[in-house]
């Protein structure tokens, strides 16, 4: 709002001399058009978006707009994967847009954490932001004190100009890594170069469906039609997963695994299929290393009682799906990200790869060990790259090159208090709440209260945005242009900017425009980023010839009447080109061996359940938000009004809770209460309850989970991912 | 019973004066009450002198107390304000109509876009249009002010006809938009007001909603804000 006095004559002085008034007006103007009231509202205007969120779908969308309020959203129908439908989220987005909740204006508090907030202009924010980050780099000799965690509030390619912000004013901080899939990558960059899964349209094909730790039907819905089509066409579903899952239900046939056992249920499935020589040999031999190696090693340490024992699922059943698998001909498997996130869970992707490969299934139209890709991702990023200013100092890494300093996103609270020289004093939050969503919730509050000085950028007042020091508001995607890919589709899509950024609301590189103009003004020379061009315009930069090959278009305003699909085979790796050292797939990996694991996919026993917190606490995606988006909105608090805790009933029993108990789950790290749910859905070792923010809550399952490492991440991502699922703890009536 | 009939120019004047006060008062924020708090007490002053009402002249006192108040209580009092108008938390009165009277009790609604209409019949727009909702308190308040004014002028000028058009777009715009939320809003604040302004401040919109009420005006049910309270036929305006 502007506040600046002004003295209009009002409107009515454009009908008459004689009825100008001199009434002095703040908030409202003349309208341009005399007859204004009379005119029709303006025709509804439709606008292509994209839901720019960490998920499989990325959906194209269709937003409707008239008189410049967004009406409502719908599926795009030209997206052959989103196929004219949303999720309850997607179709929530108009109530996130203009939920009175939204963060509107710059403010500050004073002091942090305290809820004392005052509402400063963008000039005051910026001021008071550059003069800190050249007040640092002054003390410091660099502006290594300042460290940067973004990772996938919004995976939008021009959202990369957050990175973009902090190159340019020199070298930096960076919580480097990704906590959702990085187990998983590294299995597949070991087995076959990188992940690459088939077009998710092609699961029409299959014969025969896996889903292994996935539970579309809450975090991927649009593959369903996909899946159903198969089953129409004959295929069998079945779902692999330790919990009774939404999916799972679905099923033809579900099989409730012992957490972490993936691997083993795979490798008891592999020695029955070489029992029976169902083994496509002719594939394995001549597009992998190691393969017999492997074999020998299935023949001579697995069996199928052991693995039954393991896994906890009967032997027959093991015979069965094996069978079922080897040779239905072709086969799908979709490994979920949940799966990979334990101290095994890497080494248990490989043993599934393994699997896949060992039936030929790789590179099969309707078959492939499908986890994700990152095939449509070639975009220029030229919001992310800014040279640092002259005469920058930077991090000497391990192989003598200057450049930011690299810390660990998946234990940030650690690592960054770990920083000596010259140690962390600031921190720039953009895409991304550490305070709901990293391990260890205490040791983020320590961290965060350590820091001279904190920046959120965000829409909502999450945990984050409570421990800051400034807030800025951020748009929406409907407020903003960009270009999504997907991990999981193979279709891009535009986001056209379909209405005004509501209040004072700016994009990533909107604020990093604007702090490169203030950083230059107190000190010329202190920001490489640039200072001009239209959102639109920083949208085009993004696209390259490769892009537009790839698409199918020569200008990326061709996007505009539809999202186009990748020109690429339905299925992955087709082309038996494998992008391993060898050139083939490595069942046996030299470069696993170097890192340290095993260079075969052997079983590597799951983490024991320590004696005192012999309860395991899973803590998965929940269906009505994603992470700690949408929960806080009205319609998910009225369907969802509060956090439960999943207990079987014979666990519940035994502690003598019953269904509405409150229950304590805690361990030596922290503890949280949270109402009790009795369900048959989980096995009476494993609570559930689903990560998420709700508003005015602090309910946060982070209390209670260590930032332990999975297995593998460093080769692909950086960083090894974490085990969420390997948390242990004790419960008791509240 | 006509609207402002018999009304003294003087009168008019004083409730526009309170009418701005109050929009001044909400746009220009908790960082600016020092400013916006005396121009407040005094049309105040006014308006309880004249009804003779004592709820708004206790209100008043307690607004008149801290309108002289010091540094570090302006900054409590700034802090309350935000949580309780603006952010960064999701604020607990929310000053726009819609997110009162639409179904979905979102900025942006119906609501928003019937006042912008009501406004366009002026010829005026918000200067924030499209990132602002039209229906934003202060805005309301600033455009019924502006009628108050223009019904003023016509008077003194006596042009019947404008006289009364104006007090028909007056009359209309508190029975369809300000005379709907008002006192919803004004009990919202002070369920949670956590400071004794902002207790007397709802006791202002309330006093101020009921002046202006017509007979025949009818409150919104509201789900989301506030419980239900009735509506006071007393102490009517002699508008």
């Amino acid at each position: 709002m502007k506040l600046t006095r002004r003295k209009f004559l009002g409107g009515a002085a454009a009908v008459a001399a004689s009825s100008m008034t001199l009434f002095n007006f703040n908030l409202l103007t003349n309208s341009p058009s005399a007859s204004a009231a009379d005119q029709p509202s303006e025709a509804i205007k439709t606008f292509r978006n994209v839901c720019p969120r960490n998920c499989y779908d990325t959906c194209g969308m269709i937003t409707y707009v008239e008189d410049g309020v967004l009406k409502k959203v719908e599926g795009d129908p030209k997206h052959g994967y989103t196929n004219g439908k949303l999720c309850l989220k997607g179709y929530s987005y108009p109530r996130r847009v203009y939920s009175p909740d939204r963060i509107k204006y710059p403010m500050k508090q004073s002091p942090r954490g305290s809820g004392n907030w005052t509402r400063i202009s963008w000039d005051e924010a910026m001021d008071t932001i550059a003069k800190k980050i050249l007040d640092l780099k002054k003390r410091y000799g660099s502006t290594l004190p300042i460290c940067l965690d973004k990772y996938s509030g919004n995976f939008g390619i021009v959202h990369y100009g957050i990175e973009g912000t902090m190159s340019s004013i020199g070298y930096t901080t960076r919580a480097v890594g990704t906590p959702c899939w990085p187990a998983g990558i590294d299995a597949q960059t070991y087995d076959f170069g990188t992940l690459y899964s088939n077009d998710p349209e092609d699961m029409v094909n299959a014969k025969y469906i896996i889903l292994w730790g996935q539970n579309a039907a809450w975090t991927a819905i649009h593959s369903l039609p996909f899946i159903n089509e198969a089953r129409e066409r004959g295929a069998k579903l079945v779902v692999i997963d330790p919990i009774l899952t939404s999916t799972a239900s679905k099923a033809d046939l579900y099989i409730q695994i012992n957490p972490s056992t993936d691997g083993a249920l795979a490798l008891g499935m592999a020695r029955y299929i070489i029992d029976n020589n169902w083994v496509d040999w002719e594939y394995a031999r001549a597009n992998s290393l190691g393969f017999d190696e492997w074999v020998e090693y299935v023949k001579k340490s697995i069996t199928l009682d052991w693995a039954s024992e393991k896994t906890g699922v009967p032997k027959d059943i093991i015979m069965e799906i094996a069978r079922e698998y080897a040779t239905a001909k072709p086969a799908s498997m979709w490994v979920g990200y949940g799966m990979q996130r334990h101290t095994n869970g890497g080494q248990n992707v490989r043993i599934i790869d393994a699997l896949g490969v060992m039936t030929g299934n790789v590179g099969k139209s309707g078959g492939g060990v499908n986890y994700g890709h990152l095939e449509t991702w070639g975009f220029n990023y030229n919001a992310m790259v800014n040279a640092p200013p002259k005469g920058s100092k930077g991090f000497i890494g391990p192989d003598g090159k200057e450049g930011d300093r690299a810390i660990n996103m998946n234990n940030f609270a650690h690592d960054v208090s770990a920083q000596s020289d010259p140690p962390v004093k600031m921190l720039w939050l953009a895409c991304r709440n550490p305070g709901a969503q990293d391990p260890d919730t205490n040791a983020i509050e320590k961290m965060f209260s350590s820091m001279e000085f904190v920046v959120t950028v965000d829409s909502f007042f999450n945990k984050t945005v409570e421990m800051s020091d400034i807030v800025l508001p951020a748009t929406t995607h409907f407020e903003d242009w960009d270009v999504m890919a997907s991990y999981w589709h193979y279709w891009v899509g535009i986001n056209q900017r379909a209405i005004d950024p509501l209040y004072e609301c700016k994009s990533d590189v909107e604020i990093a425009i604007e702090l490169s103009e203030k950083m230059n003004a107190l000190e010329p020379g202190s920001c490489t980023f640039p200072t001009s061009g239209t959102p639109e315009e920083w949208l085009a930069k993004e696209f390259n010839p490769g892009i537009h090959q790839m698409l199918g278009i020569n200008d990326y305003k061709e996007l505009i009447d539809g999202p186009r699909k990748a020109k690429m085979p339905p299925a992955s790796w087709s082309d038996g080109n494998f992008r391993t050292p060898s050139k083939k797939i490595e069942i046996h990996s030299e470069l696993a061996e170097k890192n340290g694991l095993p260079a075969l996919p052997i079983w590597v026993d799951e983490m024991k359940t320590p004696e005192k917190y012999p309860i395991r606490f899973m803590t998965p995606h929940p269906q009505y938000a994603l992470h700690s988006q949408f929960q806080n909105l009205d319609w998910m608090m009225t369907t969802n009004p509060e956090p439960k805790v999943e207990i079987h009933p014979n666990l519940a029993a035994k502690y003598g809770i019953t269904e509405g108990t409150m229950v304590k789950i805690y361990n030596d790290l922290g503890s949280i209460t949270v109402k009790a749910h009795l369900t048959r859905t989980t096995s009476t070792n494993v609570i559930v309850a689903y990560e998420a923010w709700y508003k005015n809550s602090n309910f946060n399952v982070n209390y209670t989970l260590k930032a332990i490492p999975s297995d593998m991440g460093k080769q692909a991502t950086g960083n090894d991912g974490l085990a969420f699922h390997d948390n242990f703890v004790m419960i008791e009536k509240a | 019973m006509t609207f402002f009939e018999d009304c003294p120019p003087q009168v008019l004047k004083t409730h526009g004066e309170l009418l701005l006060a109050l929009s001044h008062l909400f746009a220009q924020g908790g960082e600016n009450l020092s400013q916006t708090l005396s121009p407040l007490v005094k049309s105040c002053s006014a308006i309880a002198e004249h009804y003779n009402t004592s709820r708004l002249l206790q209100a008043n006192q307690i607004l008149a107390q801290y309108s002289e108040t010091n540094d570090g209580e302006y900054l409590v009092m700034c802090y309350e304000f935000n949580r309780l108008f603006v952010g960064p938390n999701a604020p607990v009165a929310p000053p726009y109509e819609s997110v009162y009277l639409s179904s979905d009790h979102l900025v942006m609604g119906e609501q928003t876009l019937a006042v912008r209409k009501f406004y366009q019949r002026e010829n005026l727009q918000t200067i924030g249009q499209r990132h602002e909702p039209d229906d934003f308190i202060s805005t309301e308040l600033e455009f019924v002010a502006y009628l108050l004014s223009r019904i003023i002028e016509t008077q003194a000028a006596k042009n019947s006809a404008k006289i009364q058009l104006y007090k028909t777009l007056y009359q209309e715009f508190w029975q369809q938009h300000l005379g709907l939320w008002l006192k919803t809003f004004a009990h919202t604040v002070s369920q949670s007001a956590k400071h004794p302004l902002f207790s007397a401040l709802s006791e202002i919109l309330v006093a101020l909603s009921t002046l202006n009420a017509p007979l025949n005006t009818k409150e919104a049910p509201y789900e989301t804000y506030a419980p239900q309270i009735s509506r006071r036929s007393s102490s009517r305006c002699c508008l």
